[in-house]
């Protein structure tokens, strides 16, 4: 038996989880995405590796036991399977920067079902919004009696208001608007942090031939979900990742740091999670 | 209205009929497509939650002693800064870390170098460093309002060569802005750690961050490794005035200055391309590939108590311009390089302090740099407001020329100056100079250039300035002529001509000695009068030489071949 639970992740800085090799090419590093809507995710194993070397940093000898033991060379039956298991997190919520918002955050109905998959509960028969849908936070333009918001490089028409609190997982209802899943893809694109980069000499202030790069992150402010599982054991001593009575704690994801990169607020709950 | 006219500027193309920032259309005044684009932003940027740190990354503050700019790139044709959470202005994480790691690399050995910024080991094995940088904010809304617009205007060739084309540009910058950057750390540090991580963002910041920091963009108020030679002065003029009126002292016009009179300098020694090469090995250039060049100097101007006042005119009410008076302030000119040897930055800082010191004696800067400041030596002219004034103060006085009365001390400092000037061929190679180069007006060669003077009792001595007003003999007049140039005339063509005379009164210092044989410096009321002349072939000028030949009231040649 597996006790579910689920991770909610705030980006508090831009978040770089590269693509591999293949995808990206020349010198766009280019985030990861899921090959149905286009939108970025962050891999499983990422997560899991980020929780992994926490632990063996806080609480250095359990984390083979929580994540699984690594193969050693030469021995067969080295590796274990590990008690946590981590799926891929996919976008809830992408900030769009919007004149006059100033930020609307943007979702589509498969990536809330998802997250209604995974949270289930309360959310378990609630109607899906279709796309067009806007939440009551927002202040659309009022363009020749219509109601419009303004994205990066188009307009949208809304096509109703309606009250969206339940999916946002903090309950606080933010500036918000589906749209199609055909659609997510492209506002994405457009909505990403990116940045292009240009190395500099290193005695003068000159570009050093080459040295030009591209970086995309998914913004600050986007919400993210990611399903966890946790296989029933005889240990007495629950999973907490985050420390006594703590379900939520900074962590850093993805590539980048040390440009600022990857800082993340990440809250644990479902009924795997020891209160 | 069409929906696409709800789509904000910073959104559309930068090409014609959608977006054009950058175009400044003159007759337009205020009315420029960059102050919608501004007020635009200042609508879209959510001003009341200033951008904070989150509580593990560390801060300091500094503020910019004028304008800042990192241009993002974003737009063609246009400099605009980074625009980032929320609409705030930003100054990337990447930004800082390439400029911390080129200070840390100055500063730190090379095993703490890869500590903080991460890099190859002796073994080529690549590590992560463990500092991170999470970029600059500004630390309130102050800088969002319409001082963002700032305008470009290169005037080198209209100055220096045959009054070429010039026009202004438009750039999109912050205005003395103070920003709060952040630093965290992935590893505990130490408290002495963190003071050396501080001690280094300190000296990245004093080489200037972001654009055109050679022309004093991105510049805070220290510079402790990087400063040739600082020097004191204070001066009084007419400001500047941005697009929309609004009154600005901008400190890039002692770039422009010294960048005019090296130019000068070495069209005097050698042909025009070498000129060109030396000027922009010393002050920076444009251009393509290798064409591009950063230069060796650059400078940084911080005035504290610097004002801006109104000057009416008492005679035409209507004429009303903004005027400066610096206070006692700072010009340090910087080292951009550091692979220069010692007797190089030597020989650069003995050249800087000469050209200082030629800036002082014949001219100003900045607006109207040709002429003596009218208020202090022609009181009763109250028309216009012309001409700039300039002193050194105290710790600079040692700068001064002690003359004599025959002022020969000025002539033994051009011919120096001139001299000199080839000594800086390490730079380039000087090609001999076979001719003057034609079109090159303010040349700096002996058949070019007559520097006159003669020494002023007082401030109410001076005689050439009402020249420029009045007859100077009988009806001979030079005024408005090809000699003085003229401004703002719609009844002449071109409507403003740069004039072919200078007109500076530099004040006298004596040399003396204090009890234990230190020199000292004391001021006395007494000026040099000078003009200085690049005669050209017409009669104003041939008259007009001629009469100072008859050396009226005192003035003789002092430099120039008659």
């Amino acid at each position: 038996m597996y006790q579910k639970a689920y991770g909610i992740i705030e980006t508090l800085a831009p978040l770089h989880v590269g693509a591999t090799a293949g995808e990206e090419s020349g010198n766009l590093n280019l985030i990861f995405r899921d090959q149905f809507t286009q939108t970025g995710i962050i891999p499983g194993s990422s997560i899991r590796g980020r929780f992994r070397s926490e632990m063996r940093r806080d609480l250095k000898g359990s984390e083979n036991e929580w994540y699984g033991a690594p193969a050693e060379t030469g021995e067969s039956d080295s590796t274990t399977e590990s008690i946590v298991k981590f799926e891929y997190a996919s976008l809830l919520w992408l900030p769009v920067f919007c004149p006059g918002q100033p930020v609307v955050w943007v979702s589509s109905p498969k990536l809330l079902k998802r997250y209604q998959r995974i949270v289930g509960g309360e959310l378990k028969d609630a109607k899906i919004p279709t796309k067009y849908t806007g939440s009551s936070a927002l202040k659309p333009l009022n363009v020749e009696g219509k109601k419009k918001l303004f994205f990066n490089f188009g307009f949208l028409e809304l096509k109703e208001t309606t009250n969206l609190k339940a999916w946002f997982p903090s309950g606080e209802e933010l500036p918000a608007v589906i749209v199609g899943d055909d659609e997510i893809g492209m506002i994405h694109d457009m909505a990403l942090y990116r940045q292009s980069r240009v190395r500099l000499k290193d005695d003068e202030k000159r570009v050093d031939g080459g040295g030009f790069f591209n970086t995309e992150a998914l913004p600050e402010g986007t919400i993210m979900v990611f399903p966890i599982a946790i296989r029933e054991t005889d240990s007495k001593t629950p999973w907490k990742p985050f420390g006594e009575k703590k379900q939520s704690g900074e962590i850093y994801l993805g590539g980048l740091e040390s440009i600022g990169f990857g800082n993340c607020q990440i809250t644990i709950k479902g009924e795997g999670v020891a209160a | 209205m069409p929906a696409d006219d709800y789509v904000p500027l910073m959104f559309q193309a930068q090409v014609e009929g959608r977006s054009q920032i950058q175009r400044l259309i003159p007759s337009q005044k205020a009315d420029q497509q960059a102050y919608d684009w501004a007020k635009q932003w200042q609508k879209g940027c959510d001003k009341n939650n200033v951008p904070q740190f989150e509580s593990h990354i560390q801060t300091r503050k500094y503020q910019f002693t004028w304008r800042m700019v990192t241009n993002s790139g974003q737009d063609a044709g246009v400099i605009r800064p980074v625009i980032g959470e929320r609409g705030w202005a930003y100054f990337p994480g990447s930004s800082m870390k390439g400029a911390f790691l080129r200070a840390c690399r100055q500063l730190c050995p090379a095993d703490e170098v890869l500590l903080f910024c991460g890099g190859k080991d002796k073994d080529g094995e690549l590590h992560p460093g463990m500092l991170r940088f999470h970029g600059g904010y500004p630390n309130d809304a102050e800088w969002l309002d319409n001082s963002l617009v700032d305008v470009v205007h290169p005037q080198e060739d209209w100055q220096s060569k045959n009054q070429g084309n010039h026009s202004a540009f438009i750039q999109i910058s912050l205005h003395q802005p103070t920003f709060v950057f952040g630093i965290s750390s992935s590893k505990t540090l130490t408290s002495e750690q963190w003071e050396l991580v501080w001690k280094v963002w300190r000296t990245a910041l004093e080489q200037g961050i972001g654009s055109r920091v050679s022309a004093g963009y991105g510049q805070i108020a220290t510079h402790s490794g990087n400063k040739l030679v600082g020097f004191s002065l204070s001066g009084e003029g007419p400001a500047s005035k941005l697009i929309d009126g609004q009154e600005e002292f901008r400190p890039n016009l002692f770039k422009a200055a010294l960048r005019g009179h090296t130019r000068r300098l070495f069209n005097g020694i050698t042909d025009e391309a070498t000129a060109d090469r030396i000027t922009k090995l010393l002050w920076g250039g444009i251009g393509r590939g290798e064409d591009a060049i950063v230069g060796l100097l650059g400078i940084s101007f911080n005035a504290p108590n610097l004002e801006l006042e109104e000057w009416q005119s008492p005679v035409h009410r209507n004429n009303v311009v903004p005027i400066y008076e610096t206070g006692d302030a700072v010009l340090d000119v910087l080292l951009m390089k550091s692979d220069l040897t010692s007797e190089q930055q030597d020989e650069l800082k003995q050249f800087i302090i000469r050209l200082m010191k030629f800036a002082m004696l014949l001219g100003g800067f900045g607006k109207s740099w040709r002429r003596a400041y009218h208020p202090h030596f022609f009181p009763a002219y109250k028309r216009q407001l012309i001409g700039c004034h300039w002193e050194f103060t105290k710790r600079s006085y040692p700068l001064y020329i002690p003359f004599g009365e025959d002022l020969a001390a000025i002539t033994k400092f051009l011919d120096t100056f001139h001299d000199k000037g080839k000594e800086l061929s390490w730079l380039q190679k000087l090609e001999p100079q076979e001719k003057l180069t034609p079109g090159i007006r303010e040349a700096w060669h002996q058949s070019n250039v007559q520097v006159w003077g003669r020494l002023a009792r007082d401030k109410k001595d001076s005689l050439a300035i009402r020249w420029l007003h009045e007859p100077y003999q009988g009806a001979k007049s030079i005024k408005h002529s090809e000699l003085t140039g003229w401004s703002s005339r719609n009844d002449l063509q071109p409507k403003t001509k740069i004039g072919r005379i200078w007109h500076r009164l530099y004040p006298r210092f004596h040399r003396t000695q204090n009890s234990d044989g230190r020199p000292i410096w004391k001021p006395t009321t007494q000026y040099a009068e000078l003009l200085t002349i690049f005669p050209d072939d017409s009669t104003v000028s041939d008259d007009f030489l001629d009469f100072l030949g008859r050396k009226p009231y005192g003035f003789k040649q002092l430099w120039g071949n008659q």
